[in-house]
Order: structure tokens, then C-alpha cells, then sequence
């Protein structure tokens, strides 16, 4: 190999070395020595938010969800069966949950229907849709938590599969403000290690590499 | 040539890229969430035993009210009908000083299997006489609670075979292999409590508490009556309101609706006819001078058993309804 191609390879190894050093890095400072991995979404107005089982039950880790009411009102959370989460939303105005974006520590969400929230005016949905629904009074939850502007429920995955309902205990049109999930899984914080000392590695080994290739060129160039 | 290669490239890197992402997510554990299973209860026993011990507290709680809207919230159909109706014959209770509290909660004895609608929830409560009771409490839909449906009073001396275990589900509204269907049972057990004229029922032992009461109570009317009014009584099954809970080892547990209608008249040349202060309340007027048509509730409880006689375990009554002239 020449050298000029065994330098550029040794400099595309640093280059490698360093990015994955940085998501080590990055990945160790987020997760921390827990392990824990938060993903929160602020859906603009709307009274019910929906996670369903591709985000809840994709890691056999307990999920801690935690949802805040806007302006301190009574917020809910119940956990059931993926239909029944769904036959409780209907076609109520609803963020879904679809994934978590790891970039950003962020839930991507997608909206249904036409909120209403943060109207004094109840019952003014646009046609088509429905009204937010009283969570406490349905009978189909698995576990629930309700509160006053904050609560949080932890799931474990023996139910799996399982769909979360975020919003009102009793129908009201108050929007949720928040919703974050939390998973806490020790190994991916040592994973995170891992992958911190395989970046170092690649980083040194390709810094080296570089430093011990550049001696016989700079030799050549003095005589 | 370049262009190939760098497709080639591209290629590469892509492939190399996703297995990458699919590496890392398996390495984290992550994993596609499990598949539905429709095996199961529609809620597990926990869940169920706060909704049971949540809805018998109320219902006790709305005997005690006059006004029917407490009932409506926590009751529906038969149970809600008798309730209302021992309310406006001044039977139900009186207000209570404070909350209602359950010694013992009630038990959770079966619970609808998968996720269809409605779903019903078996229970045994204790009444406060130390009576056992057996109750359906059954929701519509997903946005509707449970509410109790029906409710029977268990004789002496009967039990329930064992239901399917409360983590597998029941069920409930069909059961196979039953040696007669249960509105063959429902049809029989009525015609066999007509009076004065009882028809068979080769598949249903008559000799329960209930039925032998039944009978007991049309002939001392009749007989008390004696010449002055003449005294028949019919039994029908009211459709739409049996339930059938499938047992483990074959069998079924059939909650079925009996509406009888007693009727007193008078024969000619009789004179009045001076009723008693439950009926006086309820048909409005001291006394018969012609003709009284009274309307009872009964719920009955009946076990089908694998083979053998079907019986009645449980049952209650209730004036709902008269008329008189």
C-alpha cells in the first residue's frame, strides 16, 4: 500500500475514532450511570395523547411515564390493552406517540382530529371528531395514576403488549403539556462505556498510526 | 465505470449502515413489541377486583337513595329496575349517616375473555344479612363503567362449579357441548312455576328453594283468596337478559330474567277486596273491586351442570309493576 493511501486510511480511522468517541461521550452523558434513556414530547394543544406498543414495549426495561397538565389541571394516565386504548380515544383530538427520536431525546408524535383545547367553550370540536374522553370513567385500565398538574406511572412489560391514554380524568378540554418516558437499563450505560473506549482506541490507534507515518516523510524532506 | 463504482459504494454504505442501526437497536435490547394474544381476561384479576369492590360499594351506597339517579349511575337493567322499584314500594333502606364501608370485598369469579364488547365480570359479595350474593356487572363499551346488571341471592346449601382461572377469561355468552340450551331451561323452570296449572320440565329439578317457595306462596294466595277472587299466576322469560357463564368442566351458570304477573279477580257478585299495604302502594287504592294485575322481577341463577339436572342456585324478586281495578 502507498503511503499516501495508508495515511488517508489512518486519518479516516482517527476521523471514525473521534465520531464514535463522540457519541460515546455523548451517549455516556446522557444515559448516565443509570442507564436511563428520557424521551419527552410537548404536543400543541391537544386533550389526549396515545403511545401504543411499538414505543411502550420495544425494551424489556420498566417504563416510567410521566405527563404534566397545562396550567396545573388534573391530568391521567391508564394503561390497557392496545383496542382498548384505542376505543377510549375514538376519534377524539389525540397526539399519537410514533417513535422515539434518539438525536434529539425527543417522542416524534403525529396529530388526529381537531383539538379544542384552550378554549373556554367545551363541545366546540370541529365535525367529525368527538370529545375528549372522561379516562376515569372507563373501566379498562390495567393500572392508572391521576393528579394535579403532574403524575407519573410505571409499567413493567409483563402485560406487554399495552397502549397508554394521557389526558383529562373527567373529559375535560384542558391540554396535556408534557409527556416523557423514561427507560432505565443498566447495561447501556456500560454499552455507552464501550463504545466510549472503542472510539478512544480507534482515535488513538489512528493518531499514532499518522504521527509514526509523517517521521520518514519529514526525514526525507530534510536530506 | 466511476458511476458503477460509486452506486457500488453507496450500496455498500447503506447496507453497512443499517445493519449497523440494526446491530446497535439489537445490542440495546431493542426488540418488536409482542404480538395481541385474544386469550386472556379482558382486565387482569387486580384491575378487576378495585372495578367489582368500586361498583358493589356504590350500588349499596344508591339502595339507599330514594332518587333514581344514583341508581342509574352505578346500575343497569334488571338490577336497576328492581332497585328503583323496592325504592318506590319504601323497601330499599334508609339514608345512610356516612359512607358506605365493605367489611369483605367482593370476589372477582369470572371475567370476560378477550377484547369484544360488552364484557361482564362475575362476583360473590356478601349481603349484609350474611347472605351470599351473586352478581353480573357488565360494560357496554370501552368510554362506559362497568354497572351491576343482575343480582341473586345464593339458596343454603348450593355452590358454583368451578369457572375458567381469572387470567385465561370466560367465555361468557356461549358455552358448548351443554346437554339443553339455556332458554330450553329458562322456558322450562317458567312453565313449571304457573299456578294453577304447572307444566313439565324434564330438564330442570324443581324441588330448589325458590321454586318450592314459589309455589308454596301461589297456592296460600289462592287458598286465602278462597271464594271471593280466583288467583293465577304465569311466568315468562324476558328476552334479552340471559347470560351464560361456561364452567371449567363443562357445564354452564345461566343468569336468566322470569317476569311473572299474578292476577286476582274478583268473581261476580264478589265483594272488595281489601289489599295489602305493599299492594295499596303500589296500585294506588285500598281496595279491588274487579281485577289486580301484579308484575314481578325474578332473577334466577341456574346451574347446567355437564350432565345431570339443571337447578337453581340463586334468585331474587321483586314487585315492579300493577295495576288494579
Amino acid at each position: 500500500m502507498s503511503t499516501l493511501a495508508s495515511r488517508t486510511a489512518l486519518a479516516a480511522l482517527t476521523v471514525v475514532g473521534v465520531a464514535v468517541l463522540g457519541i460515546g461521550l455523548w451517549l455516556v452523558a446522557h444515559l448516565g450511570t443509570s442507564g436511563t434513556a428520557t424521551f419527552s414530547a410537548s404536543p400543541k394543544g391537544v386533550a389526549a395523547v396515545l403511545v401504543g406498543p411499538d414505543v411502550l414495549n420495544r425494551v424489556d426495561a420498566p417504563v416510567t411515564v410521566t405527563a404534566r397538565a397545562a396550567g396545573g389541571a388534573a391530568v391521567f394516565i391508564g394503561a390497557a390493552a392496545p383496542a382498548d386504548a384505542q376505543a377510549v380515544i375514538a376519534s377524539s383530538p389525540h397526539a399519537s406517540v410514533t417513535g422515539v427520536d434518539v438525536t434529539d431525546w425527543a417522542l416524534t408524535t403525529s396529530t388526529a382530529g381537531t383539538s379544542t383545547v384552550g378554549t373556554s367553550t367545551p363541545g366546540t370540536s370541529t365535525a367529525g371528531t368527538s370529545a375528549p374522553p372522561a379516562l376515569a370513567q372507563s373501566d379498562v385500565w390495567r393500572s392508572s395514576a391521576s393528579g394535579r398538574d403532574r403524575t407519573s406511572l410505571v409499567l413493567s412489560q409483563a402485560s406487554a403488549p399495552e397502549s397508554l391514554v394521557v389526558g383529562s380524568a373527567d373529559g375535560a378540554t384542558s391540554a396535556v403539556e408534557s409527556v416523557t418516558l423514561e427507560w432505565e437499563h443498566h447495561a447501556w450505560f456500560f454499552q455507552a462505556l464501550v463504545v466510549t473506549v472503542v472510539g478512544l482506541l480507534l482515535t488513538l490507534a489512528g493518531a499514532a498510526g499518522l504521527w509514526r507515518s509523517r517521521r520518514p516523510v519529514d526525514a526525507e524532506v530534510r536530506r | 465505470m466511476t458511476g458503477r463504482k460509486s452506486a457500488l459504494a453507496l450500496a455498500l454504505a447503506s447496507a453497512v449502515g443499517l445493519g449497523g442501526c440494526g446491530l446497535a437497536a439489537s445490542a440495546a435490547g431493542v426488540h418488536d413489541a409482542p404480538a395481541p394474544t385474544r386469550t386472556v381476561a379482558a382486565l387482569p384479576a387486580a384491575a378487576a377486583q378495585r372495578v367489582a369492590t368500586r361498583v358493589l360499594t356504590a350500588a349499596e351506597a344508591a339502595e339507599t337513595q330514594s332518587s333514581q339517579a344514583p341508581r342509574a349511575a352505578v346500575m343497569t337493567g334488571s338490577a336497576l329496575t328492581m332497585s328503583q322499584a323496592a325504592a318506590n314500594l319504601g323497601e330499599a333502606g334508609g339514608p345512610q349517616a356516612g359512607p358506605v364501608t365493605r367489611p369483605n370485598p367482593p370476589r372477582v369469579l369470572a371475567i370476560s375473555r378477550g377484547t369484544g364488547w360488552p364484557r361482564t365480570m362475575l362476583v360473590q359479595d356478601a349481603a349484609a344479612d350474611g347472605s351470599v350474593v351473586l352478581g353480573l356487572l357488565r360494560s357496554t363499551d370501552a368510554r362506559s363503567p362497568y354497572r351491576l346488571a343482575a343480582s341473586a341471592t345464593m339458596h343454603p346449601g348450593t355452590s358454583v362449579a368451578a369457572l375458567d382461572p381469572l387470567a385465561q377469561g370466560s367465555a361468557i355468552g356461549s358455552a358448548s357441548g351443554l346437554t339443553t340450551t339455556p332458554d330450553a331451561v329458562l322456558a322450562q323452570l317458567a312453565a313449571s312455576l304457573a299456578y294453577p296449572k304447572p307444566g313439565a320440565a324434564p330438564d330442570v329439578d324443581t324441588t330448589d328453594h325458590f321454586s318450592s317457595s314459589v309455589r308454596a306462596n301461589a297456592t296460600a294466595t289462592a287458598k286465602g283468596l278462597g271464594a271471593l277472587a280466583t288467583f293465577t299466576q304465569v311466568h315468562r322469560v324476558v328476552p334479552g337478559q340471559t347470560v351464560v357463564v361456561p364452567l371449567a368442566g363443562g357445564g354452564a351458570l345461566v343468569f336468566g330474567l322470569l317476569e311473572r304477573v299474578d292476577t286476582i279477580t274478583l268473581k261476580p257478585g264478589g265483594k272488595t277486596l281489601t289489599l295489602s299495604a305493599q299492594n295499596q302502594k303500589l296500585l294506588k287504592r285500598p281496595t279491588l273491586t274487579k281485577k289486580a294485575v301484579l308484575q314481578t322481577y325474578e332473577t334466577v341463577v341456574l346451574t347446567i351442570p355437564a350432565s345431570g339436572s339443571t337447578s337453581v342456585v340463586a334468585a331474587r324478586e321483586q314487585l315492579v309493576a300493577g295495576k288494579g281495578e
